[in-house]
């Protein structure tokens, strides 16, 4: 009896080790969460709505933003896994070995509506579409309006007109202008692009072949960077990376701060927020001498090579350009505009809409100005220009830390 | 009077097991016989073990020592470069801050191990009411996922929100949030906080056991001479404990080096490069960056260091003994 | 006994105070005092994780008010784990992966440490040093190259792959306790065994094991903790939700969007402390005894 009970036990034990996946003809699909609930809850609506129209089954992961790039890595080194992974910013490009070409698919839709340029600069390598547009969340600055009114300011126009609303702020006591400059590929490195390149710096040239970044207009950058720093930010945010911004502000301990509008939907959702909610305003990144630019945080998909159902993952991916997905899903996250240009005007009419879908215009990858290549990708996971300012900013002088930069840039660009 | 003991031992014993037993067996046929070789037998019940370890470790080690030498990023074929990642490494000034933040962050986590350790054993090793039921609660932070402690830790250290902070501010001793994970010397403090906080159990444990058989003639005998407590520490109990001593802070040292989880949750390594460790910047090359043959020679880098370390001691424990 | 501080009752009296008021003195500042540092020190973040864990948000996220200053106690955060996340996956793989890797390498390291301790066999003690020698080696060190290889074998994301590469650090542990615990089992036991007709393995099945169970038990307790805390493999070879283990789920859940959920963190690593702290209450004895043993023994 005993023997018989182990038997049993262990092909039951035996079965679960070799757990087969489920049947064919499904397509599994990885995407990100945004903090909008009702993103995700369309998703999994849209995910039915295609198995009713095409037969398709499709099993939908959402997993948390800073997991993605290891997905990706992972995916594309073991030749396994979702079929379709969401890119975050031009993730794609350091795995471009690994993707399908999708031209037959985006090209289309590109000529009929307009694709953003920072989606080309995301998923178009090597003259191919490695990576379908699909929703684009703008940075902007986040600010409260009724503080602002106080000191008798309108949001910052210039990061000049920003420091001056700081350190008034900061003069009468009143909660501060406030961007994170922790170690973070989000918020702390748009801090420091959005400024280093208003201030016109450029970390290499637009062929790729020469490190550009030790230049008088870095100089100032950096400068500015450290000036804000000391006379308007706290010191706290060499700790913040990128939900501090988020929680300070909504405990109403700061009035202003460069970020995706997940802070506005945050106040729009709870109903004791519902007075910082009304005062929250949203404006665009402040321009610096050399004009406004931003960074953004597109979200492009890539079919892996190594999907085994290739043919209806792009039905998918068709249907997730469609205008239906690109609205419903944009309105549904709150935070994110359709990469295609001409589908924006189907957007619920609202302010943060129409900010957004301004503020790409003016928005860039990692490592631009040169081109879509592995080298800008690693510049902004190795933190190059963010840790530039940060030494800067901690105390080292403005010549070492540059010259540092260079010489890891040289490294990663291959160049001299 | 052992050999008398033991052999009473031996039967005593051998009544209680072996009797019901005694009858069962019927006589060997050819397989089991040649089984019963120490030979065959021998290899026979090491094999699982070694088969195991030979596939699962021995060639996984042996091709990650050919990837390191190569020059190989996701999802392509790398090219042979030789030692070329290694040499590129100590190029770079990320890992030689990895190295010297590691050797840093080792040195002073295991010595305040000690320190706390040797000190919590003196303090368990006197009688008290209620004794083994504070001697189970001290080892808790040792036993408990290191992961899920390092983020209630994270949450203590929050900028905005840190409990730590908020008592002090509420009783008044300072008036803003303490930055813990700011710059590297307040981030590097509160990672061996942690570590030490987490470490700290298996040393007073381990010397709390070393402690209880050092023989109490000895103590006496220094009394008589006229020792006062710290000089019967420094000449009865420290020889006494020494080799467990040494032991386990080797086991601290290794186990510390190579800490992966509490460094990962707390900074990942951040702020701006500065608490990497070995194994958080083997981690961050391979799957953020995306170079696999970098990173694994990240990882490789650290068997040097800790082959010096372990033969550095069993070397001179061996020439002690 | 306190031997190592004792009270010198040898000595001149210093103040104008008697023996016992002096011995009292000395238990404050040798005992109450640095057991209770060690005590608070040891305990006090379990202590606000529980807290945390049935706090309301208004109450953690408020900056302005002290920490103990709550007045009501919600069960929202453990109802959002449970319910809202793949938790009970977690707790589920993690003991099955436990489990498995822990009888497997109990098994096969006993098996090994007898043969080591009683068989004279060419090679035997080499064998042995190798397979101790490996436990040296961290973790961390060799999470990069299992994970390439494991990678190629199509074993990522799978729970195989864990319970595959458990073993690899908890066999050269097991091997070396239960080596050290055979020696101690006098060998006698089993030659006068198999003087009666029984052959070694049966001698192994029906006279060692019973006397080695408490070894058994204690390297099974260390193995199944390693494995439940175990991090950086899983890490590394899981990525799918419903297959984590809990230290890399529970990580997993600390950002959401932009946000930190800190009231079902602290939940989550509660809940997932527990199955250790109980294992551990109540077999404290045998886990003592294999930390202690493991470092003693040389």
């Amino acid at each position: 009896m005993k023997r018989f009970a182990a038997f049993v036990l262990g092909v039951v034990f035996l079965s679960m080790l070799f757990v087969v996946p489920a049947i064919a003809a499904t397509v599994k699909v990885t995407m990100r969460t945004l903090p909008a609930t009702a993103g995700q809850k369309f998703l999994k609506k849209a995910v039915k709505r295609f198995k009713k129209k095409t037969g398709i089954k499709i099993k939908l992961e959402l997993v948390s933003s800073g997991v993605v790039r290891r997905r990706l890595i992972t995916a594309a080194e073991t030749k396994a896994g979702s079929d379709i992974i969401i890119a975050q910013f031009n993730g794609a490009v350091t795995i471009a070995n690994a993707l399908e070409d999708v031209d037959d698919i985006v090209e289309p839709y590109a000529k009929k509506y307009g694709v953003l340029p920072l989606f080309k600069d995301a998923g178009f390598i090597k003259g191919h579409w490695k990576a379908v547009p699909f929703v684009n969340i703008s940075q902007l600055i986040t600010y409260r309006k009724d503080i602002l009114k106080k000191i008798g300011e309108n949001p910052p126009d210039t990061w000049e007109d920003a420091l001056r609303v700081g350190k008034k702020l900061k003069a009468a006591g009143l909660p501060p202008w406030a961007e994170a400059l922790g170690s973070h590929p989000i918020d702390p490195s748009s801090t420091v692009l959005n400024i280093l390149w208003g201030y016109g710096s450029r970390q290499v040239s637009p062929d790729g072949k020469k490190i550009t970044i030790d230049s008088a207009e870095t100089r100032a950058g950096l400068k500015f960077i450290k000036k804000a720093f000391n006379e308007a930010w706290p010191k706290a945010v060499l700790q913040w990376t990128a939900v501090e911004n988020n929680q300070t502000f909504i405990a109403g301990k700061i009035s202003m701060t460069t970020n995706s509008p997940s802070i506005a939907w945050k106040a729009n959702s709870k109903k004791k927020w519902a007075k910082l909610a009304s005062n929250t305003g949203l404006a665009p990144i402040p321009r610096g001498p050399s004009g406004r630019h931003s960074t953004t945080i597109p979200l492009s998909w890539v079919l892996f090579k190594h999907s085994k159902v290739k043919k209806e993952a792009k039905e998918f991916l068709k249907f997730m350009m469609e205008p239906e997905q690109q609205v419903g899903y944009s309105a549904g996250a709150w935070m994110a505009v359709p990469a295609f240009i001409e589908m924006a005007k189907d957007l619920p009419d609202a302010p943060h809409y129409r900010a957004m879908a301004e503020q790409a215009k003016f928005s860039h990858m990692p490592g631009w100005p040169g081109p879509a290549s592995r080298a800008g990708v690693e510049t902004h996971e190795r933190f190059v220009l963010l840790n530039m300012a940060q030494r800067y900013v901690q105390g080292e002088d403005l010549d070492t830390t540059i010259k540092k930069t260079v010489k890891e840039l040289r490294r990663i660009y291959g160049v001299n | 009077m052992a050999g008398i003991t033991e052999r009473q031992e031996v039967t005593d014993i051998q009544e209680v097991v072996w009797a019901p037993v005694a009858k069962k067996f019927p006589p060997l046929g050819p397989i089991a016989r040649k089984l019963e070789r120490p030979e065959i037998l021998g290899y026979l019940l090491v094999a699982p073990a070694l088969m195991t370890l030979l596939v699962f470790l021995g060639y996984p080690f042996i091709q990650a020592l050919w990837l390191t030498m190569l020059d190989k990023w996701v999802a392509e074929e790398g090219t042979f470069i030789g030692l070329g990642n290694y040499i590129a490494l100590l190029d770079r000034s990320v890992y030689r801050w990895t190295v010297i933040n590691s050797l840093i962050f080792t040195f002073f986590s295991v010595v305040a191990k000690i320190i706390l350790g040797m000190t919590g054993a003196l303090v368990l090793n006197q009688s008290f009411k209620m004794k083994n039921f504070y001697r189970g609660f001290v080892l808790l932070p040792w036993i408990i996922p290191s992961v899920l402690s390092a983020l209630v830790w994270l949450w203590m250290y929050d900028a905005n929100f840190g409990v730590i902070s908020r008592v002090l501010l509420s009783i008044g001793i300072i008036d803003e949030n303490i930055l813990w994970l700011n710059s590297w010397g307040s981030a590097l403090t509160s990672i061996i906080i942690v570590n030490v906080w987490r470490g700290t159990p298996f040393f007073i444990v381990s010397l709390l056991a070393a402690l209880q058989v050092v023989p109490k003639e000895q103590y006496e005998a220094a009394e008589i001479d006229g020792a006062n407590s710290w000089s019967q520490f420094l000449h009865v109990t420290l020889p006494n404990i020494k080799h467990v001593l040494i032991i386990i802070t080797l086991f601290g040292t290794i186990w510390t080096m190579s800490d992966f989880n509490i460094i990962y949750v707390l900074t990942g390594g951040g702020p701006a490069d500065s608490t990497h460790v070995f194994s958080t910047l083997a981690f961050q090359t391979a799957f953020r960056i995306g170079k696999m043959g970098e990173g694994i020679a990240v990882s490789f880098t650290m068997f040097p260091i800790l082959f010096v370390i372990i033969f550095a001691r069993l070397h001179r424990m061996r020439k002690e003994s | 006994m306190s031997a190592s501080l004792p009270v010198g009752s040898a000595g001149p009296a210093r103040w104008n105070i008697t023996i016992t008021q002096r011995n009292k003195l000395h238990k404050i500042f040798y005992l109450y005092v640095p057991l209770t540092f060690f005590m608070c020190f040891a305990l006090f973040p379990f202590v606000w994780m529980g807290i945390s864990s049935f706090m309301p948000d208004e109450y953690m996220y408020d900056a302005d008010i002290p920490p103990w200053a709550f007045d009501e106690l919600t069960l929202e955060h453990y109802v959002d784990l449970l319910f809202e996340t793949e938790f009970l996956y977690w707790v589920w793989n993690s003991l099955f992966i436990g489990i498995t890797a822990t009888a497997i390498s109990v098994t096969f390291g006993a098996l090994a440490g007898y043969s080591l301790a009683r068989l004279r066999f060419p090679g035997a003690s080499s064998l042995g040093m190798g397979i101790i020698v490996t436990y040296l080696v961290p973790v961390s060190v060799l999470f990069l190259p299992l994970a390439y290889v494991f990678f190629k074998w199509g074993l990522g994301d799978s729970r195989l792959a864990l319970i595959l590469a458990y073993p690899t650090h908890l066999i050269p542990f097991s091997t070396w306790f239960m080596l050290g615990y055979f020696k101690n089992i006098p060998a006698a036991l089993e030659e006068s065994a198999m003087i009666d007709g029984c052959t070694r393995l049966q001698s192994l099945w029906h006279v060692t094991l019973p006397l080695a169970l408490p070894g058994v038990l204690a390297a099974s307790i260390f193995s199944f903790t390693f494995s439940w805390n175990e991090f950086i493999y899983a890490l590394t070879f899981i990525s799918d939700d419903e297959l984590k283990t809990i230290p890399v789920g529970v990580h997993g859940l600390t950002v959401v969007g932009d946000v930190y959920f800190w009231g079902r963190l602290m939940a989550a690593s509660l809940m997932g402390s527990l199955p250790i702290a109980i294992i551990y209450a109540f077999l404290s004895e045998y886990f003592v005894k294999g930390l202690s043993e493991g470092a003693l023994k040389q």
